[in-house]
């Protein structure tokens, strides 16, 4: 797993990273995430308010592109981009928090797995298990829209836990972060007298 | 568990299942051989469509929905769905027609495109799946299991917000004087 350690003199991407840019970093992250609920959370609403048939219930962006609703990459796109932002940003984070981000990425690294299978099947033509369409293994035991609808439920909800503790941190990991989420307020201006 | 339910519903009846003839005929027609994509599919019922409460959707071999979202018309008796359909293979149009009278119907029909052939009868259990879904999983039924996982994630959003709004953030005491200077 990657380090936060760098070599005296330059910081390395990485540490800047998960130092100097952790906040901006994990507020573009968690917007992308958000902007990925908010899909679902229209869709939800064009199905169960507007009564829209399933097909037509494509979200935002699938209302100016029906074909992304459909497609393999874009739903291997965003898996990808949960599997590499929780990777890249884990390192800022520690304590209580780094063990909640690092359960949402070994969950999601499976998710990503998944998600892979169904991505070259259709790409290649070719669907295992003798499906008629492409199948992940878990879609061998339950419906695909609820799978993955869970799968990103149990990544999501691990994730903001941990961001609740790097934003909130006890005594013991505060003294440990050296991110700029912590930014102006980590010592006590009051208590210091500066 | 809706699409349990409607499987059993529809166990068994294709290619379409009705109380009573809603769809009379679909085109292109099931298990057809075309040389080239038709430009729309049609449905012509025995009664007057209400294309609000109706769909119709196209899908290629692959499961993906091909039909490019355009609007369901109703035309008298008919419904159409204009469709681009681009390269060869077996598509499977799946169709839940609701007739102004309150009748409906839900069905399976499959035609292939520059293959020369017409597309192999799918499994039982495929077609009873792509039946299911037009009867449950298309029409607005509101599925308990995606809505309890949304409503557990907005509520750890929601509750997440709320300590992040009222619980201070915890400072660091003051160093000693002594690392100060």
């Amino acid at each position: 797993m990657a380090s936060i350690a760098a070599r005296p003199g330059s910081p390395g991407a990485l540490t800047l990273l998960n130092t100097r840019f952790h906040r901006l970093a994990l507020n573009t992250f968690m917007v992308i995430v958000l902007a990925h609920w908010a899909e679902h959370l229209v869709q939800a609403y064009q199905i169960w308010v507007l009564h829209l048939p399933r097909p037509k219930a494509r979200g935002v962006l699938g209302q100016f592109y029906p074909w992304l609703v459909s497609s393999e990459w874009l739903h291997y796109g965003y898996a990808i981009v949960m599997l590499i932002g929780l990777f890249l940003l884990r390192p800022g984070f520690v304590g209580r928090a780094r063990l909640w981000w690092t359960v949402a990425l070994a969950i999601q690294f499976w998710h990503h797995i998944e998600h892979l299978l169904l991505l070259l099947q259709a790409q290649t033509g070719h669907n295992l298990w003798g499906k008629p369409v492409p199948t992940s293994v878990l879609q061998l035991f339950y419906p695909r829209v609820e799978l993955h609808l869970f799968y990103n439920s149990i990544v999501f909800i691990p994730m903001v836990i941990a961001v609740y503790f790097h934003l909130r941190p006890n005594y013991a990991d505060l003294s440990k972060m050296a991110c700029s989420c912590v930014g102006e307020t980590r010592r006590d201006p009051a208590a210091s007298g500066v | 568990m809706c699409g349990a339910a409607a499987l059993l519903l529809i166990a068994g009846q294709h290619p379409a299942q009705a109380k009573d003839v809603v769809v009379a005929s679909v085109d292109p027609a099931d298990a057809t051989a075309l040389a080239a994509a038709p430009a729309q599919i049609v449905l012509t019922c025995t009664g007057r469509p209400d294309a609000e409460s109706s769909h119709v959707s196209v899908r290629d071999a692959t499961g993906r929905f091909v039909d490019d979202g355009g609007d369901l018309r109703a035309d008298g008796d008919t419904l159409r769905l204009p469709v681009t359909l681009t390269g060869t293979g077996d598509f499977t149009v799946v169709y839940h027609v609701v007739l102004a009278s309150g009748a409906d119907a839900v069905g399976v029909t499959r035609f292939s495109v520059g293959t020369g052939v017409a597309p192999p009868v799918p499994p039982d259990g495929e077609r009873e799946a792509q039946l299911a879904s037009a009867v449950g999983h298309q029409h607005g039924d509101i599925d308990p299991f995606g809505a309890t996982l949304l409503a557990i994630d907005a509520a750890v959003v929601f509750a997440v917000a709320l300590l992040l709004i009222f619980r201070p953030r915890r400072r660091l005491p003051r160093p000693p004087t002594s690392q100060l200077q």
